[in-house]
């Protein structure tokens, strides 16, 4: 089967700037046209050139909007053409993107526009429609939500690998600003970098809440060298998922029988790793035929401890030392990979449906060269890992530049 | 902790009657299932088995002591939670019952220091808040046992 999918390519990106601000005086519906006619721009194209659009969305409740395809269709005057909406949490927006490839490599689109945002501020009933994006029957009538289950497994990962203070968390959230500061569409982005001390909490690895909306336009390889001789390679996509349950993810009979067998443990505690993340990023690598010393450059969700978990299942480093490495600045701007270039959710800010997509428009600017001050040198493979609620849905994207070549 | 249980603001979005009235053997009992073939115990209940995906399964009361596996005390209210934004500290618990499952719980009328990993804790039935229609919900929490 593999032969006979298209080479699928990232033609044009575009997002709105600071996801973790409010935007009182826009409407949802704004915020996706500039990111959306940005993209088109970006790729040289009319909007009325696309065959298909994959929209994502929070969740059930988070959005205030039903028939969410029809909304974006409209909004964008596109229709009409067919729009397909997705929910996956904070990872709505690479499940969104991993649909496209497939609608474009199996033959039947040739040009897709990729979307997705959040407009939180809009919603009287956020904090409490937040909630039900978990568990519904157990956990959000127990009044728990999947941020309680970050803050329990983070504590589980600390403890368990000798994290006493939060010196290695400070060394991380520092870097992720100094991106920022570097990224003039980070929500912090021209404000004083922080000091290391002033990082030395829990607080800093929050992220900063807000909205906004980021697009991609893919093509297949044939199409996308009519508009750019500069295409960005989707060699990898996959996706997994899990129980929303913490509880379920003590033992992970979740899994069953498909559990991955380097992973099985004898005490049968799988509380600190994330086995849907493994279970994504492996099989992205396996489609994309590289390995995790080729990624270059990787964009990680973070929110408490997410990053570390997502860059050990990435295998950018071992169970337990993400945190140690950060600190060793081996995910810096020089280091063997870098990772959350653009500021990530700690301080680019956290659009909850673009999330995913903002990750992937940074790829896309590193790999073509135009990032900046904060462009990783030479970069030509950028992996992005996404997360919704608690290890339960993970998305993962490989992505190479036309001067790809495997390290020997 | 208060002495007094305070009342918690209402809920402003109306949960279904049935949906909790379906659940209160879990809720109330600890009640999950267990799979008739390959012998997996569960909870919350499920109709299909993860570990041998068999449908032939049976309720299963689990028991009501364990261990926690690892908890948080949250002092910063993150959001209107059901009325839970002014119940602080807010203490969240993976708990691993001696039955066999692990259950996301609130641990109750306990001094702080005791709420550890690693503590023996046992079920209780709690008010949990006040739905919109003013009736209250009820379900487990657990205490550290001395």
């Amino acid at each position: 089967m593999a032969d006979k999918k298209r080479r699928v390519c990232v033609v044009g990106v575009g997002n709105t700037a600071s996801p973790g601000t409010h935007h009182p005086w826009q409407t949802w519906k704004e915020m996706a046209a500039d990111a959306a006619y940005e993209a088109f721009e970006d790729a040289h194209m009319s909007a009325r050139e696309l065959d298909a659009c994959v929209c994502a969305y929070h969740g059930e409740g988070v959005s205030e909007q039903g028939g969410y395809g029809a909304a974006m269709s409209d909004a964008l005057g596109i229709s009409p053409i067919p729009v397909f909406a997705l929910s996956a949490n904070c990872c709505g927006g690479t499940t969104a993107f991993i649909n496209a490839y497939y609608l474009i490599a199996s033959g039947q689109f040739d040009k897709v526009l990729v979307i997705g945002g959040d407009k939180d501020g809009d919603n009287l009933g956020y904090t409490e429609y937040i909630n039900i994006s978990y568990d519904v029957e157990y956990d959000y009538t127990f009044g728990f939500r999947h941020r309680d289950g970050g803050s329990l497994i983070s504590n589980y990962y600390r403890k368990k690998h000798g994290y006493e203070g939060f010196e290695e968390m400070a060394a991380m959230s520092h870097q992720t600003h100094w991106f920022a500061r570097r990224n003039p569409k980070a929500s912090a982005y021209g404000t004083p970098q922080p000091s290391l001390e002033s990082l030395n909490n829990a607080s800093s690895l929050f992220s900063m809440m807000g909205e906004g909306q980021a697009a991609c336009v893919l093509m297949d390889e044939e199409t996308a060298l009519k508009f750019t001789d500069n295409p960005i390679y989707v060699d990898g996509v996959a996706y997994s998922t899990d129980s929303h349950y913490c509880g379920h993810k003590v033992k992970v009979e979740t899994v069953g029988p498909l559990m991955p067998e380097e992973l099985k443990r004898e005490d049968n505690d799988y509380f600190d790793i994330d086995i849907a993340g493994f279970v994504a990023a492996d099989k992205a690598y396996k489609m994309a035929g590289i390995s995790p010393e080729e990624v270059d450059v990787a964009q990680v969700y973070d929110l408490l401890l997410t990053c570390p978990f997502l860059v050990e299942a990435l295998r950018l480093a071992p169970v337990g030392e993400a945190l140690r490495y950060f600190k060793e600045g081996r995910f810096a701007i020089d280091g063997q990979c870098a990772v959350n270039t653009d500021g990530g959710n700690i301080a680019r800010g956290h659009a909850s449906g673009a999330d995913g997509l903002n990750q992937i428009v940074e790829n896309v600017h590193q790999l073509r060269g135009e990032a900046g001050e904060r462009q990783v040198k030479d970069a030509k493979c950028a992996a992005t890992l996404n997360i919704g609620s608690v290890n339960a849905q993970l998305g993962c994207v490989i992505m190479t530049n036309k001067n790809f070549v495997h390290k020997a | 902790m208060s002495e007094q249980f305070t009342e918690q603001i209402y809920r402003h979005t109306t949960a279904s009657v049935v949906r909790g009235w379906r659940e209160r053997r879990g809720r109330y009992l600890l009640e999950g299932t267990r799979c008739k073939e390959c012998g997996e115990v569960h909870f919350p209940r499920r109709t299909v088995c993860p570990r041998c995906n068999g449908r032939n399964l049976e309720p299963f009361k689990h028991s009501d002591t364990g261990v926690i596996h690892t908890c948080d005390i949250s002092y910063v209210a993150t959001g209107v939670h059901i009325g839970y934004g002014e119940n602080l500290p807010r203490i969240c618990a993976i708990i691993n019952l001696d039955s066999g499952a692990s259950v996301l719980a609130e641990v109750t009328e306990t001094p702080l220091e005791k709420i550890v990993p690693g503590a023996r804790v046992r079920m209780v039935v709690r008010k949990l808040h006040r739905e919109s229609n003013s009736s209250w919900m009820y379900g487990y929490k657990f205490v550290v046992e001395d």
